[in-house]
């Protein structure tokens, strides 16, 4: 059955469409719904990325105005140290502070270029810085000179100190300003943080209930088209197996004469494999003159609609069988035909089991008439030659011998009955043997 | 019996057949020129004479033969065939008596060309009849050529 009967695709087509048709309609939304989802999701971490690189560049400017309120600081201590006491040790620490005071204000310029207020402040800031780098820088230089107090060194001494008071709050008000910043930042990478973490918990969850609704879906379509396959492949075994325990020749032809089906005995009788028949005609399988016999028999029956039932010869095996065979057509439920159907019943046994029979009535009427004859005739002779050497009692038993041979032969003549009733009708044309049995070996 | 002037040749293996069928022709006034044979070989000797009849003349008839279909060496059918298959025997009329009503045999002995046939009726006075209506048939109203 390689190219198979086709009934029962149209069933499983009917079935597995629509599921088909959800599936695919459910992938198209997924692949549309998922790179818009990530699309958010990827925003979303972007932000989070930007915010708290934002925050950490705030805290970077807070530990920058730390560090130069710091040097600032070490710088003075040390200057203040070295004027009080005059060692030498004071020096390092201090030149050591004064040096790094640039590099720090670097970083802080470059570090608030982006915040116009801090940039402000910060120039602001610088020139103050400046100036008490430089009263610093004097009052060392002169101390080193002339290691006395004077009255020009207090009074830089004193104004020093109040600039460095000056710097102290400008920086703390930077500071207040990074503070604010950092409150506001860290704020809003937190809700960044929220939202992205939100957006991707929305994310997974979708794409895990769309591929579990898809999964389900796929599962159920697999199952109801395997179900459907099977119970296809299941009713075609199954006539399959019931048409193969057939002794019948059985098969199943399409409207163009290709066999779909045919059984085992079709098989043995005829020496073809199934795969060697189906989706054959008629002419790829018998001579000419066969299949076109076959062929014009299968169109008369296509064209009448009724069945044909006849008795046909069939050379098997070097003998010859004779088959009783019907050919019908089968049809859909709106009656039109759609394939046709042969089966041929092997009656040689019978039309033997007959033969003999008749064979046997025949010699038992034909040698049983021929005694009833002589005895029929000769009581008969008796009666008529020798009546006067019998009495009436004598006559009268002949009379019955007579009757009963009558009656006897009346039996005889009904034996006959059931296997020819009378050898006349069978006598009005010798036409009446090629109408019964077809004479052509290898018919089907 | 006379050789001579033969107008019936009866082939019936069957003795009581044969004495009532000649029974029959007695009482149709037919019996006097009647030969029975027993057999088939024997029919064929008489009718070609040749063998035990070898001396006869096929001219001196028989007029018409009453063939038996089941007889013994050859049968009645076989003999039926040589006597049409012969030019010389060919318009001889040939009547099967015989007690088989079977079609085939029927069939197969028109086939070749049995002039009637006739199944022996079991009742002696339709014997009669029978035997008496065929004498007189092929004997006095049936013409031949020559």
């Amino acid at each position: 059955m390689s190219e198979g009967p086709s009934f029962g695709k149209g069933g499983i087509r009917g079935l597995s469409v629509p599921t088909s048709g959800k599936i695919l309609l459910g992938f198209g939304f997924a692949l549309l719904i998922l790179p818009a989802i990530s699309g958010i999701a990827i925003k979303r971490i972007d932000d989070l990325v930007e915010t708290v690189g934002s925050v950490s560049h705030t805290r970077r400017v807070l530990g920058s105005l730390q560090g130069l309120l710091v040097l600032l600081n070490e710088a003075e201590t040390n200057q203040r140290g070295y004027l009080l006491t005059g060692e030498d040790s004071f020096l390092e620490p201090y030149f050591a502070a004064e040096k790094e005071i640039d590099p720090e204000l670097t970083e802080l310029r470059s570090l608030t270029s982006d915040n116009p207020d801090q940039h402000r402040r910060l120039a602001v800031l610088l020139p103050l810085i400046q100036v008490k780098r430089e009263i610093m820088a004097d009052l060392v230089a002169g101390w080193r000179l002339n290691p006395a107090m004077s009255e020009n060194t207090s009074e830089k001494l004193h104004v020093g100190k109040e600039l460095m008071d000056t710097i102290w709050s400008r920086v703390e008000e930077m500071e207040r300003g990074e503070q604010v910043l950092l409150a506001e930042r860290q704020a809003l990478s937190i809700d960044d943080a929220r939202r992205s973490r939100l957006t991707l918990v929305a994310t997974v969850v979708l794409a895990v209930g769309i591929v579990l609704i898809g999964s389900v879906a796929l599962y159920g379509d697999v199952k109801a088209r395997q179900r459907a396959e099977l119970a296809a492949l299941t009713s075609g075994q199954r006539l399959q197996s019931v048409l193969d325990n057939s002794p019948a020749i059985i098969y199943l032809k399409d409207l163009e004469g290709r066999y779909i089906l045919v059984n085992r005995r079709f098989e043995e009788v005829f020496g073809y494999d199934r795969s060697e028949v189906t989706g054959h005609s008629d002419y790829d399988l018998w001579p000419l003159e066969n299949a076109a016999a076959f062929t014009a028999d299968d169109q008369h029956l296509i064209q009448g609609g009724a069945s044909l039932e006849f008795e046909e010869s069939l050379q098997v095996k070097n003998s010859l069988h004779t088959y009783i065979s019907v050919k019908f057509l089968l049809r859909a439920p709106d009656q039109t035909p759609y394939a046709l159907c042969g089966i041929s019943t092997d009656i040689t046994e019978r039309k033997r089991a007959e033969r003999e029979l008749e064979a046997l009535s025949y010699s038992v009427s034909h040698d049983l008439r021929a005694p009833l004859r002589a005895i029929h005739g000769f009581s008969r002779v008796l009666l008529e030659e020798k009546a006067e050497n019998l009495d009436a009692e004598g006559r009268r038993l002949l009379g019955v011998i007579l009757i009963n041979t009558r009656n006897m032969a009346a039996l005889i003549d009904d034996l006959r009955v059931p296997f020819s009733s009378s050898p006349f009708p069978e006598m009005e044309g010798p036409q009446d043997e090629h109408r019964g049995g077809r004479d052509s070996a290898g018919r089907r | 019996m006379s050789i001579e002037a033969v107008e019936i040749l009866l082939v019936e293996d069957n003795p009581s057949d044969v004495e009532l069928t000649m029974r029959a022709l007695k009482k149709a006034h037919l019996a006097n020129q009647v030969h029975v044979v027993h057999d088939g070989a024997e029919a064929l000797d008489f009718i070609f004479a040749e063998g035990a009849y070898a001396g006869r003349r096929m001219d001196d008839g028989p007029k018409v033969i009453f063939l038996d279909l089941k007889l013994p060496k050859v049968d009645g059918l076989e003999v039926l065939r040589r006597i049409k298959a012969d030019v010389r025997t060919r318009s001889l009329p040939v009547v099967m008596l015989t007690s088989s009503a079977e079609a085939p045999d029927i069939q197969e002995s028109y086939k070749l060309g049995v002039n009637s046939y006739i199944v022996k009726p079991v009742e002696f006075d339709r014997f009669v009849e029978a035997v008496s209506h065929l004498g007189l048939y092929w004997l006095l109203l049936n013409k031949v050529p020559g």
